[in-house]
């Protein structure tokens, strides 16, 4: 019988193109990453992005800026309301609208609000990339609270077009202060569970610690910036630099969570104390909300006097500007939305090089893209 | 507003154009020749925080608006660049200065049509590689009544 011999002198091995995506459950949407690989080695990421584009700034060309809003929910739709306020705030600016202190204290509790539903959300999705199912249930229970005191007063579980020019669409629902009283409790009890479940788990640790490292100077020329920046030392929160609504009227004490390390520990880090810190400001707020009208008079047909207006503010994901040039009609003449997804992508193409694709699953979720804000 | 900044700026690019009427913020406009050499200038006078890159349309001539900022003072600086030649506009990429320019400048190649010289990927970012035309110009015809009703 003859024995079969393996020449090994003919193999060969080369790099090779995998897609990452659109249809992946860790890009966490329409995201897909043409990845170069050399075995299970990332050598390089392309994004191939647009699965969701749907041309929103293009729309907000032939829309009133009343309407404009509306569109706004649908590009980080975990930070729905405070992509609003972003409009709202950008065309009283032009007009030089002062709200009463009414609406800037519920836009700031409402704010906080989502964004603590955004990092619960994110912390659930998080534990889930990296195989601990059991944070996603967790944190979806007690994510319904807040998704239930939005739909009280807003209407809305997810997309509330809450703010307008110049206000608020309704007021708050009788059981607003009450709610709001229960749920932060109920968090400050259940966080420390939570890091308990997954924060100290020695797996999850090894798969946080020194991996995606992104080093200050990096994430500034990448244009990182919220709790993404924040991981990397960068001092970048909006509230703090640049006061808006409540952050502007009221002195409300809070920190800004920074930690030096920059890899996905602290990314991970910033995230669960900001939950703790938008507690704190809501705390302040809750019980002293003044009762002088949730609307200024605006015009029922608004027209921007002619110029350029940039608002920017801290949404869950980070910096986001709205951009208006105005030529004085009642369209705006161009409008842009810089969203924070779409640079923290850009980090993602250089720290995410040179590691295994289960590392770069968890990078991805410490950058915590949601696509639609990416591809607008 | 900076006056020395823009004092500064004055001295060293005779052509800029300053606009302080219509923004908060210091809008420079630059000849296209001189964009690379101002922008380099700002990185290191520390605006090293490149915000934004916007493509605009502004009937006749097509360009980008640059919002840098500097990221220890929060001061903020707009660059604005306009091009003629709508039929084969080309600036000078940015990726060497500001690594976020990569998907900016991918981003308004595929709205607006703005070639960046030098840049690594210069393809279609959001559409699909067959598309043809630039929809974010204003002459752009909406064929099939997708946005333009």
């Amino acid at each position: 019988m003859e024995t079969l011999t393996l020449n090994t002198s003919d193999l060969k091995s080369q790099e090779y193109f995998l897609n990452m995506g659109p249809q992946h459950p860790a890009t966490h949407g329409v995201l897909r990453l043409i990845l170069t690989l050399d075995g299970e080695v990332v050598k390089n990421i392309e994004p191939d992005l647009g699965y969701i584009h749907r041309s929103i700034e293009k729309q907000c060309e032939y829309e009133g800026y009343k309407q404009i809003i509306h569109l706004t929910d649908r590009m980080d739709y975990l930070s729905a309301h405070i992509n609003n306020e972003a409009v709202a705030l950008a065309i009283e600016q032009a007009l030089e609208i002062e709200v009463p202190e009414r609406v800037k204290v519920i836009r700031t509790i409402m704010g906080e609000l989502t964004r603590i539903a955004s990092h619960l959300l994110w912390w659930g999705v998080m534990g889930m990339d990296v195989g601990a199912l059991t944070t996603f249930m967790y944190a979806f229970r007690d994510r319904e609270m807040i998704n239930d005191i939005m739909e009280e007063t807003c209407g809305a579980r997810l997309t509330m077009s809450y703010s307008t020019p110049g206000g608020v669409m309704f007021d708050l629902h009788p059981n607003f202060q009450k709610r709001v009283k229960d749920f932060i409790p109920h968090l400050r009890r259940v966080i420390p569970q939570y890091d308990e479940l997954l924060t100290g788990n020695v797996i999850f640790q090894k798969r946080m610690k020194g991996v995606g490292i992104m080093s200050y100077e990096d994430a500034i020329s990448h244009g990182a910036s919220g709790p993404v920046a924040r991981g990397s030392g960068v001092s970048c929160d909006r509230r703090k630099k640049d006061p808006y609504s409540a952050f502007a009227a009221r002195d409300i004490q809070f920190n800004e969570i920074t930690f030096a390390e920059g890899d996905n520990l602290a990314r991970y880090n910033v995230r669960m104390k900001e939950m703790l810190e938008s507690l704190n400001i809501i705390e302040q707020l809750i019980d002293n909300i003044p009762d002088d009208g949730i609307q200024a008079k605006t015009k029922a047909l608004i027209k921007l006097p002619k110029g350029e207006y940039l608002q920017r503010v801290e949404t869950a994901r980070g910096d986001l500007g709205v951009y208006i040039v105005s030529d004085g009609k009642k369209n705006p003449y161009r409008v842009k939305f810089r969203s924070p997804g779409f640079s923290n992508l850009n980090a993602l193409i250089e720290i995410g090089k040179g590691h295994l694709i289960a590392d770069l699953v968890a990078i991805m979720s410490t950058l915590d893209f949601v696509v639609p804000d990416i591809d607008r | 507003m900076n006056n020395e900044l823009k004092a500064e700026i004055e001295n060293q690019f005779a052509q800029a154009v300053f606009d302080e009427e219509t923004s908060k913020y210091l809008i420079v406009e630059i000849a296209p020749a001189s964009y690379l050499d101002l922008m380099q200038t700002l990185k290191t006078k520390g605006f090293d925080y490149l915000f934004s890159m916007t493509g605009m349309d502004w009937g006749k001539e097509l360009g980008v608006t640059n919002h840098l900022e500097n990221s220890q003072t929060g001061e903020m600086i707009v660059v604005k660049v306009k091009l003629t030649d709508r039929e084969k506009p080309e600036l000078p990429t940015l990726e060497k200065i500001w690594k976020t320019a990569h998907l900016h400048e991918r981003e308004i190649y595929d709205l607006f049509g703005i070639n960046f010289k030098g840049h690594s990927v210069m393809k279609r970012l959001l559409l699909s590689e067959d598309w043809e035309g630039y929809p974010m110009r204003k002459d752009w015809h909406d064929e099939t009544k997708m946005i333009i009703r």
